[in-house]
């Protein structure tokens, strides 16, 4: 019994030793922002790594998420005689929670990971450390301008999958299911509001690009120097950024309806 | 081969030793870094007192202490996991000891926080084993690096300086290529540039030699000898290339057992301590007796 508690309370001092070195990297992050020299250039490569090599498989997955969506609620709404609604439900289900949730997670899946495993390589090859000696702070230099791009870069694939995920329920409600063009496109612009409903979406995606760029990062430098260490941060990125943002969203979703 | 063009790095204009005078003066009373204030001592330039550290349940230190002496290249030997690479990144500040204390010029390296150890890093070159050059960055950008960022040059400045440096390390045409287009000995020669480009005052060196062919091995030696003596770097080298190392070290460190013997290479050659006779062989000792003679020689 005793052992249990020595157990469980050393799982909780971990845990929270964990936060406060996860706080500590933030901190050490954000006030790195305003230092020079300006790291603008990286923050661009970064940003095409992580946003514009993401394009293809955002709009693919978009396309193909509206579609499904699109058939699936059109055959439940013409039950209940309701599918002239499939315009506003489409665009009420993706802008508020499909959009930025799943945006979430594929850039968590294919930029996040890449990221962590980047810095990690960099860590296990000593480039880290080759920076340290030069005098340029590893996280001004290698995790800041990732961590932004992160950042800025969801927001906007967050509204490329919607704008795609919108049009493939179009697609398979209008041209395959027969609604008529016109209700479909009315019924989403009576449905979604710009302060409500976009607000919302763009809130949620800018935290879950600001918790991404954070968690992928930091897995990143924390991870221990060798290829085995690198695998784990990897999988851990994916995991900890998953149930971070789906929660996160819970949150928000939350906060937002009070 | 040399040639500084008059604008060597003294961190921001000042030498290492001037900014512990710097960093003392403010918190005279607050640190006892005040010691620092006062001249560093030509021995003990780089000093490591009573250092003590482990990795899990191995000891690497055990209450190891030496004095490295200003201007002359020190020779770290030892087998390997004896901690000689660990050594170097005490020196550089990336490794902090269980206890004990590093000083470089004057300052207590574990009393400084990462930024005040940047200010004294730029005075600080290093060579790692693997080069640790940045993958993702060409020869250029990864030597001209350091200069982009503390002396804030234009690239055509910097290219021209970069040149020069991989001139000097026998590399010409390979400022474009990125690291992984470059072989084993090209790599480590590229990271010696980026090490020395600065012109730091202290240059520490992870196997200098290793990886390299016998020409290159002499060219790296002789540079190595040259900033010695031209611009006063105090080096440390860890290596097993015996000949090399044996000739231009002004002393030499053997680390055994958590602790050192220090002396210089004459002294360990003529040294009856069964470690020291075995780690250098019978090859080593004549190389030694022979260079001792040659220069005794030459001097007289």
């Amino acid at each position: 019994m005793i052992g249990l508690i020595r157990e469980l309370g050393a799982q909780v001092t971990t845990g929270v030793e964990g936060l406060g070195r996860v706080a500590r990297f933030g901190g050490h992050l954000l006030s790195s922002i305003p230092r020079p020299p300006s790291r603008f250039g990286f923050f661009v490569r970064a940003l095409f790594d992580a946003g514009v090599l993401s394009v293809a498989l955002i709009c693919l997955s978009g396309f193909t998420v509206g579609m499904v969506l699109g058939l699936q609620l059109y055959t439940t709404l013409t039950r209940f005689g309701a599918e002239e609604g499939l315009g506003a439900v489409v665009g009420l289900s993706l802008v508020r929670e499909l959009g930025p949730v799943l945006t979430g997670l594929l850039v968590t899946g294919r930029a996040g990971s890449a990221i962590t495993a980047e810095i990690g390589a960099m860590k296990s090859t000593e480039q880290l450390d080759g920076l340290r000696m030069m005098a340029i702070d590893p996280m001004h230099f290698v995790a800041l301008p990732r961590a932004l791009a992160l950042t800025i870069a969801m927001p906007l694939l967050n509204g490329l999958f919607i704008v795609f995920a919108i049009a493939g329920a179009y697609g398979v409600g209008v041209w395959r299911q027969g609604l008529d063009g016109g209700v479909y496109i009315s019924g989403l612009e009576d449905a979604v509001l710009f302060g409500d409903d976009v607000g919302q979406s763009l809130l949620k995606s800018l935290v879950f690009g600001l918790l991404l760029g954070l968690i992928a990062t930091f897995k990143g430098h924390s991870c221990a120097p060798d290829a085995a260490g690198v695998a784990r941060a990897t999988t851990s990125t994916v995991v900890t950024a998953s149930v971070c943002i789906l929660l996160a969203d819970y949150v928000i979703t939350a906060l937002w309806s009070t | 081969m040399w040639d500084h063009g008059g604008d060597r790095l003294r961190v921001g204009g000042s030498t290492l030793e001037s900014l512990a005078e710097a960093s003392s003066s403010d918190a005279v009373a607050r640190s006892s870094d005040a010691h620092s204030s006062s001249s560093v001592p030509a021995d003990a330039f780089i000093e490591l007192r009573d250092i003590r550290l482990a990795f899990g349940k191995r000891k690497v230190f055990d209450g190891m202490s030496c004095r490295m002496r200003k201007g002359e290249i020190h020779l770290l030997l030892g087998g390997s996991g004896t901690g000689k690479s660990t050594l170097l990144r005490m020196i550089g500040g990336l490794q902090r000891p269980d206890s004990g204390e590093v000083r470089v010029a004057g300052h207590r390296l574990s009393r400084k926080n990462e930024r005040e150890l940047g200010e004294i890093r730029k005075g600080i070159g290093m060579l790692f084993q693997n080069g640790a050059l940045l993958d993702s960055m060409t020869v250029l950008e990864n030597v001209g690096l350091p200069l982009r960022e503390h002396l804030r040059k234009s690239w055509t400045e910097i290219a021209t300086q970069v040149a020069r440096v991989l001139k000097s390390v026998g590399l010409e045409g390979v400022e474009g290529l990125l690291p992984r287009e470059l072989s084993g000995g090209m790599l480590r020669r590229v990271a010696f540039a980026r090490a020395i480009v600065m012109e730091p005052e202290i240059l520490l060196c992870d196997e200098p030699f290793s990886g390299l062919d016998p020409i290159n091995v002499t060219r790296i030696e002789d540079l190595l000898v040259e900033l010695n003596k031209k611009l006063g770097l105090t080096i440390v080298v860890t290596s097993h290339h015996m000949a090399s190392s044996l000739r231009m070290a002004n002393q030499m460190i053997l680390l055994r057992r958590g602790d050192c013997i220090a002396g210089s290479p004459e002294s360990l050659a003529a040294s009856v301590d069964p470690e020291v006779t075995e780690f250098l062989g019978e090859d080593g000792r004549s190389y030694l007796a022979r260079l001792h003679e040659l220069r005794s020689g030459s001097a007289s």
